[in-house]
C-alpha cells in the first residue's frame, strides 16, 4: 500500500500553520514521539516560511514513509521563486540570511535525517526531507 | 490598550513589578509583530523592569517565532527591563538547538515562579515599586520627612505636658 500524499498551497501565511499542524498530526501517525514530532513541524515550518518569504507561492507534500519496518515522513517544498544562488554558502554554518534569520536551511537539515536540495536560479527550489523513527 | 489586545489577542497583566505576557494562541508573524510592540509599549510606559514571556501555551517554535521574542527580549533591555521567557515545552528544546538559536543572552525558566525569582535580583523590592506606583507624589515625601522631625520633637512636647500636668497637680 502506497500511503497518501498530502498537497498543501502555500500562498499566505495562513497556509503555513495549516501545513506545520498536518504535519505535525502526520508525523504522530508514524510514530514518531513528541520531541521528533516538534522536530518534524518546526523543520516544515522553516520550509513553508522560506516558500512564503521568497518565493511568495509554492507547495508542501507531506508523505508516511514505510521502509523494512521503519516508518518516516517525507517532505517536499516545492517553489517557482527566484532560488538558491549558492547553496553551499547558504549552507555554510556562519551564513546569516539578509533578514537575519538563516533561511533556516541549516536548522533543517539538522531537524531532519535526510537533506535533498535541487535549486537552479529563476526556475525555483526544490528541498526534499524524510526523518525517520 | 484595550483594541491592542483585542488585536492579538494576548492579555497582559503587570504582577510583581513584572510584565507578565502569555502566549496562548497559535501566533502569525504580523500578530507577533504586534505583540512585540505592545510589549515595548507597555515597557515604556509603566517603567516595569522586567518582563516575563510565558510560552507554555505555543506547541510550535520556528526560527521565525523564537528570535522573535529573543529580539523583543534585546529591545526591552534597551528600555530597562531585563526579559525571562518561561514555560518552553520540553519537546520543542530539540528543535530550538537544531535551529542553531541562541539564548545565551536571554533569561529562561521553567515556570512563572521562576521566572519571577530569576527577574528579582533586576527588580526593586515590591513595596518600593508599591508605594511609587500609588499615586500622590507631591504629599508623600514631605510627609514622609516630617514624621521624622515630630518624633524627636514629641518626647520633648510630651515631657513639657506632663510636667505641666504634674505641676498643676
Amino acid at each position: 500500500m502506497r500511503p497518501k500524499l498530502k498537497r498543501f498551497k502555500i500562498t499566505e501565511e495562513v497556509d503555513i500553520a495549516k501545513v506545520i499542524f498536518a504535519a505535525e498530526d502526520l508525523a504522530r501517525m508514524a510514530g514518531f514521539n513528541k520531541t521528533s514530532q516538534c522536530m518534524v513541524a518546526t523543520a516544515v515550518s522553516e520550509l513553508a516560511r522560506n516558500i512564503f518569504l521568497y518565493a511568495l507561492k509554492g507547495e508542501v507534500r507531506l508523505r508516511i514513509l514505510e521502509k523494512n519496518d521503519q516508518s518516516g515522513i517525507e517532505v517536499i517544498a516545492l517553489d517557482k521563486g527566484p532560488g538558491i544562488r549558492d547553496i553551499a554558502r547558504v549552507m555554510d554554518d556562519d551564513y546569516i540570511s539578509a533578514q537575519g534569520l538563516g533561511l533556516g536551511l541549516k536548522g533543517v537539515k539538522r531537524l531532519m535525517d535526510e537533506f535533498i536540495i535541487d535549486s537552479k536560479r529563476g526556475r525555483g527550489t526544490k528541498i526534499t526531507v524524510k526523518k525517520w523513527c | 490598550m484595550q483594541e491592542e489586545f483585542a488585536q492579538t489577542g494576548v492579555t497582559m497583566h503587570i504582577v510583581h513589578g513584572c510584565l507578565v505576557v502569555p502566549i496562548q494562541i497559535e501566533i502569525s508573524d504580523e500578530a507577533m509583530l504586534e505583540i512585540q510592540t505592545e510589549i515595548l509599549e507597555n515597557v515604556s510606559q509603566t517603567g516595569v523592569q522586567g518582563v516575563i514571556i510565558d510560552l507554555a501555551g505555543v506547541d510550535i517554535l520556528d526560527s521565525f517565532l523564537a528570535q522573535a521574542f529573543l529580539d523583543t527580549g534585546r529591545m526591552a533591555s534597551l528600555l530597562g527591563a531585563s526579559t525571562v521567557i518561561v514555560g518552553i515545552k520540553p519537546e520543542l528544546v530539540s528543535a530550538l538547538i537544531d535551529l542553531g538559536l541562541e539564548f545565551k543572552d536571554i533569561l529562561t525558566a521553567i515556570t512563572l515562579e521562576q521566572g519571577f525569582q530569576k527577574l528579582r535580583p533586576f527588580i526593586k523590592p515590591e513595596e518600593e515599586t508599591a508605594k511609587e506606583t500609588s499615586g500622590d507624589f507631591e504629599g508623600e515625601p514631605a510627609e514622609r520627612e516630617q514624621p521624622d522631625d515630630d518624633a524627636a520633637d514629641e518626647p520633648e512636647e510630651e515631657s513639657q505636658e506632663e510636667s505641666l500636668v504634674e505641676d498643676e497637680a
